[in-house]
């Protein structure tokens, strides 16, 4: 925390050292809310690096009352948020209107296609089925265990507020998993417990 | 108990934010209701799903990544920067000019300027207003000649659809290349 405050004072005073450390300290928990929100690597990969360009843009703004760990967040989630707001009215790509000519059609990114491989798309399908704001609250209760309170502070709501939503989301969710007759799979595939402790580079 | 009610102690259980005699009240209610039952085992999985999904780590080089791009932000602010000020400085610069050349010429030529004037300005924009009166009326007669032939109206609004076509698709080859470039 110590060691935090001072990458923040030393960045402000244009160390560009000091602020790559608070990249390095911060850069997981704020690409795996990207991922989690936004559903594609490469999509997570742009908004995690412009959420840390906003946070240099705005260190001198960071208030040292607040934890710093939940002001990074915000910003990210702020971001996830605009960004999610803007895909629903973005142009198409052309290449999403016009067929691809078929050397290109097969040859994914490296990063998409390490994601398309990866097993927890079923965890990716019952984010992305859920409303942007309902997403948030599950990613920062699951992925960075946090509590009703932080969230709250996190997403700008009250606690009763992200309660309701993690209940709504929940609800969701089984509801999803129910109707697509998944209930017997989950059980038999899912191992019981605590989050593994490897990370996935996605 | 309602099954509504039971539904959101079932959050609440998974996040252990029951007390004892709730926790228990609940464990009664899933006994009794096969469909609460159901939906309890089915949050639970879900809840297990969650928790087993790996933290998702960006590439290697991340820092550097972040780091390249603020530098290149920077770049380009500086760049815009100084466009702006030789963009301004210079249209500054010309203004400053062209106000003292012309309070010069006021104050030194006042006479043949007005006999400038008289002789050439107030002619030409008779001129000028008589021009816009014949557009005018060329424009009205296109316009009536249209309104009195149908086929003339259709032929006019494809080309104006053809037209906007043209534009919007011109827009989106644009963005297209925009895209690619960056």
């Amino acid at each position: 925390m110590a060691d935090e405050r001072w990458c923040v004072a030393r960045a402000l005073q244009g160390d560009q050292g000091a602020f790559t450390k608070l990249v390095d300290i911060y850069q997981t928990p704020v690409y795996n809310l990207c991922y989690r929100m936004l559903g594609s690597a490469a999509e997570a990969e742009d908004a995690a690096q412009e959420t840390f360009v906003r946070i240099y843009k705005h260190l001198a703004d960071y208030d040292a009352e607040q934890k710093l760990s939940s002001w990074v967040l915000a910003i990210a989630s702020h971001h996830c948020i605009d960004r999610l707001r803007r895909r629903r009215i973005t142009w198409l790509p052309l290449e999403d209107v016009l067929p691809l000519p078929a050397e290109t059609r097969d040859t994914a990114r490296p990063e998409e296609s390490a994601v398309e491989h990866e097993s927890s798309a079923e965890v990716r399908d019952l984010l992305q089925g859920l409303p942007a704001d309902y997403r948030l609250v599950i990613t920062l209760r699951y992925w960075q265990d946090l509590s009703y309170a932080e969230i709250a502070q996190i997403v700008g709501n009250t606690e009763s507020a992200v309660k309701s939503k993690l209940h709504r989301a929940r609800r969701m969710m089984a509801q999803q998993i129910l109707s697509q007759g998944k209930l017997e799979d989950l059980a038999c595939q899912v191992p019981q417990g605590k989050r593994v402790t490897d990370n996935a580079v996605l | 108990m309602l099954c509504s009610e039971i539904h959101e102690w079932m959050s609440l259980h998974a996040d252990g934010l029951l007390d004892q005699e709730q926790a228990a009240c609940l464990q009664a209610h899933l006994l009794a209701c096969a469909d609460c039952r159901q939906h309890w085992e089915a949050m639970c999985a879900v809840s297990r799903l969650l928790e087993a999904a790996p933290m998702a780590v960006p590439a290697p080089g991340f820092a550097l990544r972040v780091t390249r791009r603020l530098e290149q932000r920077s770049a380009r602010r500086r760049r815009v920067f100084s466009v702006l000020g030789v963009l301004f400085g210079s249209a500054g610069l010309w203004t400053a000019t062209g106000v003292a050349m012309a309070t010069l010429v006021v104050i030194l030529w006042r006479a043949p300027l007005q006999i400038l004037w008289t002789a050439a300005g107030l002619p030409l924009a008779r001129n000028m207003l008589s021009m816009a009166k014949v557009l005018l009326n060329a424009l009205y007669a296109v316009a009536s000649e249209l309104s009195r032939r149908p086929t003339a109206l259709i032929l006019f609004g494809y080309a104006i659809l053809a037209l906007g076509l043209a534009l919007l698709w011109t827009q989106v080859v644009f963005r297209r290349g925009q895209q690619i470039t960056n």
